[in-house]
């Protein structure tokens, strides 16, 4: 997921820095907290944020390398991310955040595009689907109606119907048939 | 687990008058602390630290029933299958996919305001894990009550029996639950779920979720959203 703000054009060919994952928080909420800070402290200022996620499923994303990526204009700014838990700087011996040339993080950004499809590949009227992300994520529902990358999910709960209209890619194909709106895989 | 509802026990001349620990501040911790000290008094006061289930994470018993629900999925799903459908609904989301209160609130009661959301779900689960308690204790044979219930009425019935029956000394449905704002909140969710139950909820994502390009000020929230899971159920508890 390329997370993106202001003029990113002014950005391009710039290098990027990596920042790894420091804790066993989830990998999202880290990234949510890196957005927040990021539109706070940068302001106006254009910024691109990798998330390059490989494949999504019960235990949360899993990552195409072990860093998240970010470029700015100014690589310094980026040394007073240090207050957001559970990220840090890759840095080098002197301290200094390491920049990665734009090339290799856009190899990344088409491997990550092209991820985004698997893990709801084959999803078609009829199938059984878990929400991923969003408020709705963890039930289990069934696709009603499918058109273009919209799904219509029903979710049977015990006390009521939900009727979820949601993007295709935040949907998880279910193998099984899972009956129950709380299925979990065992 | 049943014994450690009655430790908790309201009733009065039974346990520790509800009125006294709600006059301090994190009451519960307090309720949790009494409790601890009357299973082991000579433990409690020979520690060099505070006794509680913070400072001893095995003594927490809100853990008991995640590791039910999480070692055997089949019987709690069965057990949980006899209370009314909105605590089913609380208990699934809750204990077995993750989900956050304000969550499942803002799921089962859309048109509630969020902090009422909260207080409904907090209610349904106190009061499902005091019936959850009585139908462990029966063996799970309360499904025949929760097949004949189709009214309000008989809802209250089936609760009423299910906290008397299963009790050494019965007691009422409004003895059970003193606290006013309890019982008019379950009173008040039984109506919602009145009102909701032949009835569909519509939700939308917002589309930029499903995009791979996101603008950082579209709604994030709806992207990232928290689980107790990693923290534990302690955490969003109180």
């Amino acid at each position: 997921m390329l997370i993106q703000s202001g003029n990113v054009r002014a950005l391009n060919q710039l290098p990027w820095v990596g920042m790894e994952l420091a804790s066993d928080a989830r990998t999202d909420e880290i990234v949510l907290h890196l957005i927040r800070w990021a539109v706070r402290e940068l302001q106006n200022e254009p910024f691109q944020i990798l998330f390059p996620i490989k494949a999504r499923g019960l235990e949360g994303p899993t990552l195409l390398s072990p860093c998240i990526w970010m470029r700015v204009k100014t690589v310094n700014r980026l040394n007073r991310i240090k207050p957001i838990f559970g990220l840090s700087l890759v840095v080098g011996p002197n301290g200094k955040a390491i920049q990665v040339e734009d090339g290799f993080v856009q190899g990344l950004i088409l491997q990550a595009r092209q991820c985004r499809q698997a893990w709801s590949r084959g999803i078609s009227e009829g199938s059984r689907v878990r929400v991923l992300v969003g408020r709705q994520r963890m039930l289990c529902g069934e696709v009603v109606k499918l058109k273009g990358e919209v799904a219509n999910v029903l979710i049977a709960l015990r006390s009521r119907n939900v009727r979820l209209t949601v993007p295709v890619g935040a949907l998880q194909k279910l193998e099984t048939d899972a009956k129950e709106y709380f299925y979990k895989e065992s | 687990m049943f014994s450690a509802m009655k430790h908790n026990d309201f009733r009065p001349g039974f346990g520790v008058e509800a009125e006294d620990l709600s006059r301090y501040p994190g009451s519960s911790y307090n309720q949790r602390a009494i409790s601890l000290f009357r299973q082991s008094p000579e433990k409690a006061l020979s520690n060099p630290t505070l006794v509680s289930s913070e400072a001893d994470p095995s003594s927490d018993r809100s853990l008991a029933i995640v590791a039910f629900a999480t070692d055997q999925p089949e019987r709690f799903i069965s057990l949980v299958s006899c209370l009314p459908p909105t605590i089913q609904d609380i208990f699934f989301q809750y204990y077995l996919l993750g989900r956050t209160f304000s969550q499942i609130g803002a799921l089962l009661f859309p048109n509630r305001a969020p902090n009422t959301q909260l207080k409904y779900v907090k209610t349904g689960r106190q009061i499902g894990l005091r019936a959850l308690c009585v139908a462990i204790k029966m063996g799970g044979r309360l499904r025949k009550i929760k097949m004949s219930a189709s009214l309000k009425a008989k809802q209250r019935q089936i609760v009423r029996n299910m906290l008397t029956t299963g009790y050494d000394h019965p007691m009422t449905f409004q003895e059970f639950i003193r606290y006013p704002d309890l019982a008019g909140a379950y009173e008040e969710m039984l109506l919602e779920l009145e009102n909701g139950k032949h009835s569909e909820i519509s939700v939308s994502v917002p589309k930029p979720l499903g995009e791979f390009e996101v603008p950082a000020n579209c709604d994030l929230s709806q992207i990232f959203v928290p689980s107790w899971s990693v923290l534990g159920p302690n955490t969003v508890d109180s």
